[in-house]
């Protein structure tokens, strides 16, 4: 057929006689080495029934307590949610919360009371809590500078921050970007029997969000100051390393629905307190029909209540059990000894192998 | 056969039946007239000055076969990296991720790019730069030039121009194409070895025009002026025409005069030439064709799930940007908090259209991840790494030849593990055309006591067999009867151990007592003259003279050895006369008339040297299967000496010359059977007038021009052929190459077939196929073959028509076969073949072809080879193996699936050409069974979890979208995505595909049943695929759902925080790195240290690279600032739940195998737990039971050929046993 020329006869030019090219054949054997050879030492574990007995009794034996305390943990903790969007709107608003929400003229405060129902061991945690509210949408977690909240000398760097990076006359907005621009502002003060309950905002901020993404010399400026409101004002004078709430605000919730820490209660509620809430009906979910939710509550080892986990892990740790055990009988009932070789393929089937009769 | 390879100074042309005199003494005279396009060269001689400038300016003769230069290098590799269409997809996402519309930053889709392009380029450019260097390796090669004034000096090739006069030395090879002016002979011949270019072993004669005679020194090109007008480069190796411009006299040239680069000056001192053609003007190079890329069938279909990946993307896009469209249109504008009166295109809640438009191309950059970007170059290091150890395989390395195994193109490893038909040359291949003379037959007795290879292992098998054989049925007496005590007593575990290759290294050191090249003949009755005591000495003397006298070939003093060595037109002829020498007949001289023999043994006791005259020689051709000579003797009588093949003979014997004939049958059966070439040996003795009579007609027959002569010849010689007497055999070995037998066996017992494709003739094939075990007693042999009566009277339709019925006949008797052990071997010619492959045929013949055992073609050109791979390779849509050593079989290797090179021999095409190069035949047993295996096995499950992780990973991006109203947000940082593919899931992956083994190679070659999991592919079929894809969307599924429904809205941690974006992104990517490799870990059943290190530290890596991350600038970082440390490494609840998804991903996997591994088990779990417990150690019966039953069952091979005889026995014993014993149970039915 064709032949392919040309660089072709470059091997057959090595003459057989030259002792060079004899040594450089010599040269070409292969070196033994186990890795080249691919005999390197190796553990060939196989799933042997013991193994996979075993190990799912193993997993079922670890995960079933781990289920347990943390259900137990859960279990602990005491949740109260109530919900006030609608509630905080007065009934003759009730038509049009949006209206009430958007005026100024009406009358934003509202308090509501509700019984403590187990004792809550300090620090008692305040929740809000938004629904339907997408703080993950790309063009709302985009809207940020990073840079410009970190120090004074970023200050005009807005670009990221579209569209809320600068005012008409173009300086620079402090903090910019939609997300420290919707920033919540319902407020809660909470009192039992008349007396006020002091709510802390120490810590609820991350310490390194704090320390090293808000900058102590970065001074609200031009915020909110616009033609459109959005959310809370920044007191000017305050750094943004100490706005913990714009702080807390700006880790964005990776779901529509969230939780964010609004501070905590320092003291004990004993059961059946009842606690009064006044809060400042400020901020505008109704027009896209989000519910607001106060949340108060402790917290354990796990976190807030979450049996969820709890019953996942037993589960689980169950289904691992009943698995063992169901292997174990199809072992007892129907055992194939390992390395049986009348399993193998040419024994069971043996009408394509070889069959002397 | 070839025609004058007679030394040229005999000038013998006179001797030589057939050969014709010189061509076209009348009418070719004339010179060529042409003009016009097509032969527009003119070619100075001998100013080669002429020819540097314009018009004469003719390409230089430097090569080059590299794709690229260093200018062309970049924009060329690029242009082919990005005719991938997922790199072409990931490019066009990369711009994009410029733009505004990336959901993600633009380094994270270009880097990965650049690395994953830029390490194929580097590839590419190793690749380009090690052809450089081999073109360098041919361009610098120094070849003798005519520097003017009758000088010659070496110049490196390369600088070689168009009208040089150059000198070309014996074995060497021509720099260019050639025109030869003169040689060391008189008559301006030589010899020329085409390999390179035609593959054809045999010499061929190239002869000068008379004219250029006289320029036979170097002095005489002092003042040599010539031209040349010749036709312009072109492909067409066997065709030439030009007109040669001497002295105010215009000759015609032809093809005879042309010397054509690569091919090689043979048993000629030197000649001078004239440079015709250089560089890539040259036939050879005119014909080089690109080797065509291959694909393997695993890739073919890897792109397939690659296109329903795009397709689940595009859906998925669709998808997103459908919801994105609506939520933007219907609810966005309540979203004050987005400001959406105030947006861009990409948000515009009036225009949902378009933004739904811009955000189908940010969903397709973003879920991306469903197509693995690394994948390609993941496989194409996984692939190279595979071809190192395949180049470095000590098992495969050839002591003799010094060749390795090399793996030329890696992209194929894994089709080695799925190979269904083995096509195979002969010569070079699997024989290494070298003839040992092992028996013969004289005056009725045997003699030759040596064993052929084949026996030998036959023997070995045989007794291995019956042993297990044995121990299975220890009641059944059959096995004593037969095989005697010998194999009862040798203990029996001790000689079931025995191996084949025991008998390849038996068989080597036998070989170290015989020097003698061709002669392996062990008898010593006829030995050191010893013959002269044997009964029937006149008759052993003549047969013996018979083998000194009648050949064609040339003596050659060995100075060394002082001995002769024998130029013999064919290697049989050469071991006759190094068997007449050893048994005392040394032909030491030829001369115009007459061979001289020495003579050792005679009665005298001194050596005589004895001439006899040759009066005419009757030349072998294929359709005479003889050749005999017509000499005189000393004492003046005159002996017709034949040989030929043994039916021709025997037919042509005298009454009384039949003396011997019923033994003689009987030793040529014998002989066939064990695979040795055969020819029958006869005189006749000659009366003066008898003579003459007969030698007036020969002459006038000779000397007659035109069409018939041919035809008279034949008719004068047939009548002199006639009332011979027989005087023996003679039984030559074609010597297989090292181990095949072994390997064809092997390779039979794995499942494979084996088809072999030669030139030679029908005989010599069948030879062959009885050696190899591919042929034996008792298989129906359907030949195929044209019917001579039948071309001669009707037209080409009369042929195929007879064909045609041929072929449904055999076919029909094929199906009515009852006997589940028949065999059958198909047998067909290249004639035949030319219309068995027509279109409206070759369904039909290759439908035939596969229900036999075995096929051999025979007498196939090349091309044929290249057709009948094709047809192989569609017909049947199986994977096809070609493997070959010489030119003639670049076609067949390009065709097919797989082209395997034979190195070592002389011509490289073969090699070049080849995808796998190794050295010998029998290596290509672990290449299949062992690398195949593994390399498919590999790829296959490095493949499939590709697309697992990919899924799983990019599928969690999909869900988060829905909680983002579809708005291109993703959960994972742009750091963490950019990681996953490129350094967190790749090692891993790699190793599997690097180091992975199902079983030992050991095991691979002791089962070779493991093999057909390729060809049958259980490992890459769709079931499997969408199982991993299946898996995947678990993953995906579970990592998601249960990290939301967890993180959901509460405190995470006791201090009361909640989980934000990064919170629950860094834990959904935890347990998906975590996920995926704990999955591959459960993949993987071979831990060496290094899947070790890969797996557990690509873990490791995510949590360092989680700390470093973390601790860079948190303008670098963002949100991940000090999130392990900080947040959630403190917070059990992030440990609770990466193990808990972790678990809950990896479950199903493994109750899964766990499942099937108890229940349903494949072979090659099984063999795992064997040796887990090391029960092939203690139960070694059982083991070698299981290796002798894990072969497929074969029609081919001595394995086969072993359980013929075995049903024979058994067959005669029951027969032997019915009329006695009625109670007799059948056992094993």
């Amino acid at each position: 057929m064709d032949p392919n020329g040309g660089s072709s006869s470059a091997g057959a030019a090595d003459g057989a006689s030259d002792p060079a090219a004899a040594r450089r054949r010599h040269s070409k054997k292969p070196k033994y080495s186990r890795f080249t050879q691919q005999e390197l030492p190796a553990c060939k574990p196989i799933l042997t029934p013991g193994w996979v007995i075993s190990s799912f009794i193993f997993v079922g034996i670890i995960f079933i307590p781990i289920g347990l305390a943390s259900l137990f943990a859960s279990e602990r903790v005491v949740e109260i949610v109530h919900r006030y969007d609608t509630d905080c709107v007065p009934a003759s608003y009730r038509n049009d919360m949006l209206a009430y929400i958007q005026s100024n003229e009406t009358n934003k405060t509202c308090t509501r009371t509700f019984l403590v129902p187990k004792q809550m061991k300090s620090p008692v945690y305040i929740y809000y809590q938004l629904d339907n509210f997408y703080q993950n949408h790309r063009r709302y977690v985009k809207s940020r500078s990073d840079k410009q909240l970190r120090s004074r000398a970023s200050e005009n760097d807005t670009s990221s921050c579209d569209p809320e990076d600068v005012t008409a006359n173009k300086s620079a907005i402090v903090p910019c970007g939609l997300i420290a621009w919707s920033l919540f502002n319902d407020t809660y003060g909470f009192s039992v029997n008349n007396t006020l309950l002091g709510v802390s905002k120490k810590n609820i901020a991350w310490k390194s969000d704090q320390q090293h993404k808000f900058g102590s010399d970065v001074y609200p400026k031009n915020f909110q100051s616009g033609g459109l409101i959005g959310g809370a004002k920044l007191n000017s004078s305050i750094p943004l390393s100490q706005q913990v709430d714009l702080i807390v605000w700006m880790r964005t919730a990776a779901l529509p629905t969230f939780r964010k820490l609004y501070g905590k209660i320092e003291v004990d509620l004993e059961a059946n307190t009842e606690l009064t809430v006044v809060i400042e009906n400020n901020y505008n979910t109704y027009s896209f029909g989000g519910k607001k939710k106060l949340v108060l509550s402790t917290t354990s080892w796990i976190g807030g209540k979450n049996d969820f986990l709890g019953i996942a892990y037993i589960t689980l740790g169950g289904l691992s059990l009943f698995l063992a055990i169901s292997f174990l009988l199809i072992y007892i009932i129907k055992p194939r000894p390992l390395g049986d070789p009348t399993f193998l393929s040419w024994n069971r089937n043996p009408a394509g192998h070889f069959n002397f009769n | 056969m070839t025609r004058g390879r007679i030394r040229a100074k005999l000038r013998q042309s006179h001797l030589y039946t057939f050969t014709c005199f010189r061509q076209g003494t009348a009418d070719a005279e004339a010179p060529h007239s042409f003009d016009g396009p097509g032969f527009s060269r003119i070619v100075y001689c001998n100013q080669p000055q002429v020819h540097s400038k314009k018009p004469l300016y003719y390409t230089s003769n430097n090569i080059s076969t590299t794709k690229y230069n260093i200018i062309t290098f970049l924009p060329k590799a690029i242009f082919e990296q990005f005719r991938r269409v997922a790199n072409l997809y990931f490019l066009l996402a990369a711009i994009l991720s410029l733009t505004p519309v990336a959901p993600f930053s633009a380094v994270s889709m270009i880097a990965p790019l650049a690395f994953v392009v830029g390490l194929s380029m580097a590839k590419e450019a190793l690749e380009d730069w090690r052809r450089f260097i081999q073109d360098m390796k041919v361009n610098t090669r120094k070849a003798s030039i005519h520097k003017g004034n009758g000088v010659f000096g070496f110049k490196p090739w390369q600088r070689i121009r168009v009208g040089d006069v150059v000198k070309v030395e014996k074995d060497q090879f021509f720099p260019a194409d050639l025109l030869l002016l003169s040689s060391s002979y008189d008559d301006g011949i030589c010899y020329v070895e085409t390999m390179n270019l035609d593959g054809e072993t045999n010499l061929k004669v190239k002869r000068s025009l008379e004219v250029t005679l006289p320029l036979d020194d170097d002095g005489t090109f002092n003042d040599f002026r010539a031209t040349i007008k010749c036709e312009d480069p072109n492909p067409s190796l066997y065709t030439f025409v030009g007109n040669f411009e001497y002295e105010r006299q215009v000759y015609p040239l032809d093809p005879s005069q042309i010397l054509l680069r690569d091919s090689k000056l043979r048993n000629t001192a030197f000649v001078y030439g004239v440079v015709i053609f250089t560089g890539h003007d040259s036939k050879v190079m005119q014909n080089a064709t690109q080797s065509p890329s291959k694909r393997s069938r695993i890739e073919r279909k890897m792109d397939q799930i690659i296109y329903i990946l795009f397709t689940l993307l595009v859906v998925i896009s669709l998808i997103s940007s459908i919801g994105f469209a609506v939520k933007t249109k219907y609810q966005m504008p309540d979203w004050w908090y987005l400001q959406p009166n105030n947006t861009t295109n990409l948000y515009n809640p009036k225009k949902p259209a378009l933004s739904g438009i811009f955000h189908l191309v940010t969903a397709l950059i973003l879920y991306g991840y469903l197509i693995p970007i690394s994948l390609y170059v993941s496989i194409e290091v996984v692939k190279v790494l595979q071809a190192t150890f395949i180049n470095q395989d000590i098992h495969m390395y050839d002591e003799e030849t010094g060749n390795t195994a090399q793996a030329r193109t890696s992209n194929l490893n894994e089709e080695l593990g799925q190979v269904d038909t083995i096509l195979s040359d002969k010569t070079g291949t699997l024989t290494c055309n070298q003839m040992d003379f092992l028996k013969c037959s004289i005056a009725g007795s045997a003699y030759g006591s040596g064993s052929s290879e084949v026996e030998l292992a036959a023997a070995k098998q045989m007794a291995i067999d019956l042993e297990e054989q044995g121990n299975e049925l220890s009641n059944f007496p059959m096995h004593k009867n037969s095989t005697g005590d010998s194999w009862n007593n040798t203990s029996a575990l001790g000689a079931t151990e025995i191996e084949l290759e025991t008998v390849v290294t038996s068989k080597d050191e036998k070989e170290h007592k015989h020097v003698i090249k061709g002669f392996s003949f062990e008898d010593i009755r006829l030995m050191g003259g010893n013959w002269s005591k044997e009964p029937n000495a006149d008759v052993i003397e003549l047969f013996l003279r018979i083998l000194a006298v009648c050949h064609t070939a040339i003596p050659e003093r060995n100075e060394e050895i002082g001995g002769f060595n024998y130029e013999a037109e064919s290697p049989d002829e050469g071991s006759f006369l190094v068997a007449a020498r050893e048994f005392g007949f040394e032909f030491c001289k030829r001369t115009h008339t007459s061979v001289h023999v020495r003579e050792r043994y005679v009665s005298s006791g001194q050596p005589v040297e004895r001439e006899y005259q040759i009066l005419n020689l009757l030349e072998f051709t294929s359709k005479r299967k003889r050749m005999s000579v017509i000499v005189r003797d000393e004492d003046g009588q005159i002996f017709l000496l034949c040989k030929g093949a043994d039916s021709i003979i025997f037919d042509r014997l005298a009454k009384n010359g039949r003396m011997y004939e019923e033994a003689t049958t009987r030793h040529l059966n014998e002989y066939g059977e064990s695979g040795l070439r055969t020819l029958a040996l006869a005189y006749k003795k000659l009366e003066e007038s008898e003579y003459s009579a007969w030698n007036s007609e020969f002459m006038k027959a000779k000397t007659s021009i035109g069409p018939d002569r041919d035809a008279m010849l034949e008719r004068v010689s047939d009548a002199m052929e006639r009332e011979l007497i027989l005087v023996g055999a003679t039984a030559v070995e074609d010597k297989l190459q090292k181990g095949v037998p072994q390997c064809i066996d092997k390779l039979a017992q794995a499942g494979l077939k084996l088809w072999v494709l030669t030139g030679d003739k029908m005989e010599t094939a069948i030879n062959i196929g009885f050696a190899c075990s591919l042929l034996r007693q008792g298989m129906k042999q359907i030949c195929i073959t044209v019917n001579p009566d039948v071309q001669t009277q009707d037209g080409k339709e009369a042929v195929k028509e007879n064909i045609l019925m041929q072929i449904t006949n055999n076919s029909q008797m094929i199906k009515l076969e009852k006997d589940p052990h028949a065999a059958f071997a198909l047998i067909i010619d290249g004639k035949t073949l030319e219309h068995a492959l027509a279109d409206d045929m070759k369904h039909q013949f290759l439908g035939l072809a596969v229900d036999c055992a075995s096929v051999i073609c025979c007498r196939v050109s090349p091309k044929q080879k290249a057709l009948v791979t094709r047809l192989v390779k569609e017909g049947t849509g199986k994977t096809t193996l070609a493997i070959g050593d010489g030119a003639n079989d670049v076609g067949m290797i390009q065709e097919a699936d797989i082209g395997v090179g034979i190195s070592g021999v002389e011509g490289m095409q073969a090699v070049m050409a080849s995808d796998f190069s190794i050295a010998q035949f029998r290596f290509l047993e672990r290449l299949l069974v062992v690398h195949g295996h593994w390399c498919y096995k590999r790829i296959a499950q490095m493949i499939c979890y590709f697309f697992y992780k990919n899924i799983a990973f990019g599928l969690t991006l999909f869900y988060f979208e829905a909680f983002t109203g579809f708005s291109g947000q993703s959960v994972y940082d742009d750091w963490y995505m950019l990681l996953f593919n490129v350094i967190l899931t790749s090692l891993p992956v790699i190793s599997l595909g690097v180091f992975e083994q199902d079983v030992s190679s050991e095991v691979c070659l002791q089962f070779p049943a493991l093999y057909q999991q390729g060809p049958r592919n259980l490992f890459f079929d769709w079931y499997r695929i969408f199982g991993w894809m299946g898996n995947g969307l678990y993953t995906s599924l579970i990592i998601f759902f249960l990290n939301i429904i967890i993180f959901y809205d509460q405190a995470f941690r006791s201090a009361g925080q909640t989980a934000d974006m990064s919170a629950v992104g860094t834990t959904m990517f935890t347990c998906i790195i975590c996920a995926v490799n704990c999955q591959i870990a459960l993949t993987m059943s071979h831990f060496t240290w290094i899947q070790h290190l890969f797996v557990w530290g690509s873990i490791t890596t995510w949590y360092i690279f989680l700390l470093l991350y973390g601790m860079t600038s948190p303008l670098f970082s963002g949100t991940a600032y000090q999130i392990l440390v900080e947040a959630l490494a403190p917070a059990p609840m992030y440990w609770c739940a990466t193990l808990l998804v972790i678990v809950t991903c990896n479950l199903p996997y493994l109750v899964h195998i766990s499942f099937q591994r108890s229940f349903n088990p494949m072979d090659h779990h099984i063999i795992q737990e064997i040796k887990y417990y090391r029960k092939d150690v203690e139960d070694q019966y059982m083991w070698t039971r299981e290796r002798s039953k894990a072969r497929q069952e074969t029609k081919i091979g001595f394995s086969a050929r072993v359980d013929a005889k075995i049903r024979q026995l058994r067959g005669k014993l029951q027969k032997k046993q019915s009329p006695t014993a009625t109670n007799v149970q059948t056992p094993l039915s």
